[in-house]
């Protein structure tokens, strides 16, 4: 930007003052020369003044509160995106397992349960009770769905684009699930929906005729039976 | 992709910045929201060329000033001058009594700003972006970025001297 003899200007000292000058000994030669110097000094305490005026703090919880308010966005959207394949691939995005459904649905829950552990009028346990079951109802029918797309993955053992299209919704159903249950929820189905949310995000990401070996496996071995027998306790439990 | 690893890590730099372009909490957070939405809607657009930092920025930024426009529109309706721009304060202690009326003239200086100026100024300034990251994003070439930068800045002292 600047010739040997060139007036050096203003936007020059900007420019160093941003390291984006395009002349490398600029920086000499503004050190050099007082009058230069100085320019640059008064435009670094003017620069540098709108430092000591840092925004306020949107608060630590910001970006879970922007997600809370993504999430029935997110679920419509990603339900009419993803093309339909097959029988239980339109179960799964049918309007009962639509995001924005399961999220409402979990909002009543959670509102309902504190209610519940906060007040003291005798009719708030019950409501609490019931919004408990019908998460867990819910849930048990949520590892009906994974059941399902699980079992054509152990016996497939290949990725195809219907699974990766099926396997997202139950994915972010899984996590709206995950982190709605909380402490509500057992130990071992804690464990089986973090170890789900895992398998659902590789399956969501798998190439078409990618081979799921490991995967199919591992689903075989331990995760299928998992997802059955607590599906069949969550079922016997609250008398689905 | 985890999308919602995504909005956790990047909720916080995308609000700052559409604080900083449109000078509105209310305004802010729309735009954060919608920047989102649309980033999810075109996840498939994302080569992984650029970082996913500038990418969602770029959408940050065009969101922000989508929204901005369309409020002047409405004002031009509404009212004959612009509204005082300048943000609450949400959190005291992250922002102490004498930051915040430097704050309030920052904010207000940078309404001032044409789009571009802002825009520019704000990516380089506050964001960290280089000039060549900036012409990118906005889609100018490198001389006229300087100079956006560069009046942005000039504009910038004359408000912040005349409202000391």
């Amino acid at each position: 930007m600047t010739k040997p003899d060139a007036k050096i200007e203003d936007i020059d000292l900007l420019m160093l003052y941003y390291g984006e000058h395009d002349d490398p000994t600029l920086g000499a030669k503004v050190a050099s020369d007082a009058e230069l110097s100085a320019r640059m000094e008064q435009l670094s305490q003017g620069l540098a003044q709108l430092e000591q005026a840092p925004l306020p703090d949107p608060g630590p919880n910001y970006p879970q509160q922007v997600w809370q308010r993504l999430v029935p966005e997110l679920g419509s959207g990603a339900a009419a995106a993803a093309a339909p394949a097959s029988r239980w691939h339109q179960l799964l995005l049918a309007p009962r397992f639509s995001l924005a459904g399961i999220a409402a649905l979990l909002v009543v829950a959670v509102v309902a349960f504190m209610m519940g552990q906060t007040m003291n009028r005798p009719s708030q346990p019950t409501l609490a009770l019931d919004a408990e079951t019908l998460l867990m109802r819910e849930l048990a029918l949520h590892l009906q769905q994974a059941e399902l797309l699980l079992t054509e993955v152990a016996n497939s053992g290949t990725a195809t684009t219907a699974v990766s299209a099926s396997a997202q919704p139950l994915l972010q159903a899984n996590r709206l699930y995950r982190m709605a249950g909380g402490a509500k929820v057992s130990q071992p189905l804690n464990q089986l929906l973090q170890d789900m949310e895992t398998l659902l995000l590789e399956l969501s990401n798998a190439q078409d005729t990618q081979d799921l070996g490991p995967v199919q496996d591992y689903v075989d071995s331990d995760l299928l039976f998992r997802v059955r027998a607590l599906r069949h306790s969550l079922t016997e439990e609250n008398r689905i | 992709m985890a999308f919602r690893t995504l909005v956790l890590d990047h909720s916080e730099a995308m609000h700052r910045l559409a604080l900083r372009l449109t000078g509105n909490e209310a305004a802010a957070q729309d735009a954060v929201q919608e920047a989102w939405i649309k980033a999810h809607r075109s996840m498939e657009k994302f080569d992984g060329r650029a970082r996913f930092g500038t990418w969602v920025h770029r959408i940050t930024v065009n969101t922000a000033l989508d929204l901005l426009r369309k409020q002047k529109s409405r004002q031009r309706f509404e009212v004959d001058e612009p509204p005082e721009l300048p943000p609450e304060p949400r959190n005291a202690e992250s922002c102490p009594a004498e930051s915040e009326d430097l704050l309030r003239r920052t904010m207000a200086a940078l309404q001032r700003l044409s789009d571009m100026e802002r825009t520019a100024f704000t990516l380089r300034h506050f964001e960290g972006h280089s000039i060549n990251e900036i012409c990118e994003l906005l889609e100018i070439g490198n001389s006229a970025c300087k100079q956006a930068i560069f009046r942005a800045v000039h504009k910038m002292r004359e408000q912040l001297e005349a409202l000391a």
